[in-house]
């Protein structure tokens, strides 16, 4: 016989879960180690497609644990190959095997250990934040119905205004929320609100600046703004609800949503091609109150003259679909 | 000037239908003389509709469907009437009849059928797109001496309510002969109208309406919509005057596209002359002199919300011109159309009568491009009319195949008070651009403090 086979100091077999997780840990206590529904055995797995005695580690002579399958009808595999009853075959790095539908890994303290990881805490917020946050957003929502109705609407006129983004915001906050509980089995509810109340709330209040300052210094093209703003905080919102879900895929994501955001901008430069403007309106509609009005006005030459440009700018619009046209007759009289 | 060159026609081309006609049935009652229908329609019912069979009878000969078809198959595009002028041939019909033909010749040709069953191809000489009539001709010499229909002279008159028939095939489904009544003119309309009483239906566009003696008084030409027998038809001096104008024209052969913009551009330099001729009125509004039209040829209509609305109060006036020029299936063109709103806030306060102001600016649609048409392209900014501040946006579409062509659209809000505010729009369709910008000065004009406000 060559030299005696050595056992590790320690030893673990775990059973991992479909996540990857491990679900339950067995002290190895001695060798050979026997895997099975029996509790004869040393590691005993509740698995009805296991055998009552399904297999057996034991070390090899030259080193490393051999994987020798009894009897079972379910057999099992190792490094993705095949073993029937009877089988043996020797466990690879990191001593993962599967017995029928058990995945398994086989731990000794001869294998290196991963580093400890950092926890990952979220820098504690002042408690007034979130309750402010939805409070201003709710404020928005009310004062943009208040506008709407005439002075004597009733309460409940407020109702679905106010409810109907409250109840969304929870419930897009709750299912980012349960994205995170799946990959990182953590359920980090005020983090997901408070992102996507903070991106509401700044595009709310951009939605009464900006047409505010467009009108007061007569810029009707910064309404281009107000346009973009919504599709681009709604990519960012989602880039940073996603990097709570995969800290560790935040390129890709990134990325990823980028690309999409781009292709939906280029897309709408696609379709409005014929358009005089591809963002934004095409006049400023917002009439605030004239104390707001910073510059003056000018005399109505000024916009006839200003016109004058439109003339040969139309009419190259106007060629664009004009090619196919035949040549036309004479046109005489 | 219509007139003259009429009389000088009517000779020439109509002589032989009035002997014709004496021919064929017995000479009419003297009711073209006397015009007393109504007195003697009570006392002998029978001889109302006796007359409408004997002038069927008589002039079936000239009366012809139009048909517009695909080169490549039998299948009719659409359908339309039309009657011979001439012992030659000629044709007279709606210029909206065969715009098909005239726009795409290479795809649509033109066909004619008489009430006995002949058919034949036809070529297209001239339209008059302002008045919707159009002459053609039969290729072959399948119409050659079947007799014309005359044209009633301008020296006598119509009186209103005197018996007309009106004549086509509507829809297809048979030739029709409809009794109805003139009724004068359109009031209120740019063009010379008939009022017609009497129901036209699609498909007898095109189809001369005949008065007792058989003389062509008018073409059908269209009826009012979600109304009873009231309709329209081009009095007959317009399509006599085109008859005498191109008689011996050469048939057109390619897309008619520069005919129709010499045609539609001289009409708007006339519809903008006229237009800008007359100063504005100013509405009967307290603190804004706003832009009314005074043309005879625009209608009005107004509305205003109830007394005790809690809300916003508005006045809202619209004036507009009743009829288009057609161009094609899908464009109609020549026409002024203006509307303003007041409002008055006080209810509301300043930041609800904001919101609801600018909503209602937002409101405007201006169109996107399209087929005929690009999309507007507009410029706005504030303006100041003798110390009354506004925020004015003009806005122009041109026309891809009527080069030159555009449409104008101007918006103008009042932007001196936090609750009372006026709120104006402009649209002319199918002008150049110098007069676009004519009309937009013009338009621009018309807003100011009344006399009243501007000394507070």
């Amino acid at each position: 016989m060559p030299s005696a086979p050595v056992a590790p100091a320690a030893a673990v077999v775990e059973l991992l879960g479909r996540d990857g997780r491990v679900a339950l840990v067995q002290r190895v206590t001695q060798w050979p180690v026997r895997l099975g529904r029996s509790p004869a055995c040393d590691v005993v797995l509740d698995d009805g497609h296991l055998a009552a005695e399904h297999a057996e580690l034991h070390l090899a002579p030259g080193g490393g644990v051999q994987l020798k399958l009894l009897d079972s009808r379910n057999g099992g595999s190792v490094a993705g190959k095949r073993l029937h009853a009877g089988e043996e075959a020797t466990l690879p790095e990191g001593g993962a095997f599967q017995l029928a539908a058990c995945s398994l890994r086989l731990r000794t303290s001869a294998d290196a250990l991963a580093p400890e990881q950092l926890l990952f805490v979220q820098p504690v917020r002042h408690w007034a934040l979130l309750p402010l946050l939805l409070l201003a957003m709710l404020f928005f929502q009310w004062l943009d119905r208040w506008t709407a109705v005439d002075p004597d609407s009733r309460w409940i006129d407020y109702a679905s205004p106010l409810l109907g983004p409250l109840a969304f915001v929870l419930g897009w906050a709750g299912l980012w929320s349960l994205a995170s509980q799946l990959f990182q089995h953590r359920f980090p509810f005020t983090t997901h609100l408070r992102r996507a109340l903070l991106a509401i709330v700044a595009l709310q209040v951009l939605e009464w600046l900006l047409p505010a300052i467009a009108y007061a210094f007569s810029w009707p093209r910064l309404m281009v703004i107000e346009s973009l703003s919504t599709p681009v905080a709604g990519a960012f919102l989602i880039a940073w609800h996603a990097r709570l879900v995969w800290p560790g895929a935040r390129r890709i994501l990134s990325g990823g949503i980028a690309a999409l955001l781009l292709l939906g901008l280029g897309l709408q430069v696609g379709g409005r091609q014929e358009q005089q403007y591809v963002f934004g309106p095409p006049y400023l509609a917002s009439l605030p109150p004239p104390a707001l009005r910073l510059v003056s006005p000018k005399p109505p030459e000024t916009l006839i003259d200003s016109l004058k440009p439109l003339k040969a700018e139309l009419a190259r619009q106007a060629r664009k679909d004009n090619d196919g046209v035949a040549d036309d007759d004479s046109g005489g009289e | 000037m219509l007139k003259s060159c009429l009389k000088s026609l009517l000779g020439a081309a109509l002589a032989g239908l009035v002997i014709a006609a004496g021919a064929q049935s017995p000479p009419p009652a003297p009711v073209a003389s006397s015009p007393q229908p109504p007195q003697a329609q009570p006392q002998q019912p029978p001889a109302v509709s006796a007359s409408a069979r004997r002038l069927y009878e008589r002039s079936k000969g000239q009366l012809l469907q139009i048909r517009t078809l695909l080169k490549t198959q039998d299948s009719q595009a659409s359908v339309g009437s039309g009657f011979l002028v001439s012992n030659d041939g000629h044709i007279v019909t709606n210029y909206h009849v065969i715009s098909q033909f005239a726009l795409e010749p290479d795809s649509y040709r033109l066909r004619y059928a008489t009430t006995d069953g002949q058919g034949g191809a036809l070529e297209l000489l001239d339209f008059d797109a302002r008045r919707d009539l159009a002459l053609l001709r039969a290729v072959d010499d399948g119409l050659k001496g079947r007799g014309a229909l005359g044209f009633r002279p301008l020296s006598q008159p119509l009186a209103k309510g005197e018996r007309i028939y009106s004549m086509g095939n509507p829809h297809d489904v048979a030739f029709a002969v409809v009794e109805g009544n003139y009724n004068g003119l359109v009031e209120r309309s740019f063009d010379p109208l008939i009022y017609y009483a009497g129901g036209i239906n699609p498909g007898m566009s095109g189809g001369p309406v005949l008065d007792e003696d058989g003389l062509v008084v008018g073409v059908n030409v269209s009826t009012l919509l979600f109304a009873q027998q009231v309709s329209f038809l081009v009095p007959g001096e317009f399509a006599e005057s085109l008859v005498k104008r191109s008689i011996n024209a050469k048939p057109i052969r390619a897309a008619a596209w520069g005919r129709l913009r010499d045609q539609l551009t001289k009409y708007q330099d006339e519809l903008v002359t006229r237009f800008l001729a007359l100063p504005w009125e100013s509405a009967n509004n307290d603190r804004y002199r706003l832009p009314v039209p005074k043309q005879d040829f625009m209608r009005c209509w107004g509305r205003g919300t109830s007394a005790d609305t809690k809300g916003l109060d508005f006045e809202r006036s619209q004036c507009r011109m009743d009829h288009a020029l057609f161009v094609s299936g899908n464009l109609q063109t020549g026409w002024l159309d203006m509307s303003h709103e007041a409002y008055d806030g006080a209810k509301l306060g300043a930041l609800r009568f904001s919101r609801q102001y600018s909503a209602s600016f937002r409101n405007e649609r201006l169109g996107a491009a399209d087929k005929s048409r690009t999309a507007p392209y507009c410029k706005e900014q504030f303006v100041d009319r003798d110390g009354l501040p506004l925020r004015a946006v003009v806005c122009l579409r041109a026309y891809r195949k009527l080069d030159g062509l555009h449409d104008l659209s101007i918006l103008v809000t009042t932007v001196d008070s936090s609750t009372e505010g006026a709120l104006g729009r402009f649209d002319a369709r199918g002008v150049s651009f110098d007069n676009a910008l004519k009309l937009a000065a013009h338009y621009l004009e018309g807003f100011a403090w009344t006399k009243s406000s501007k000394t507070q």
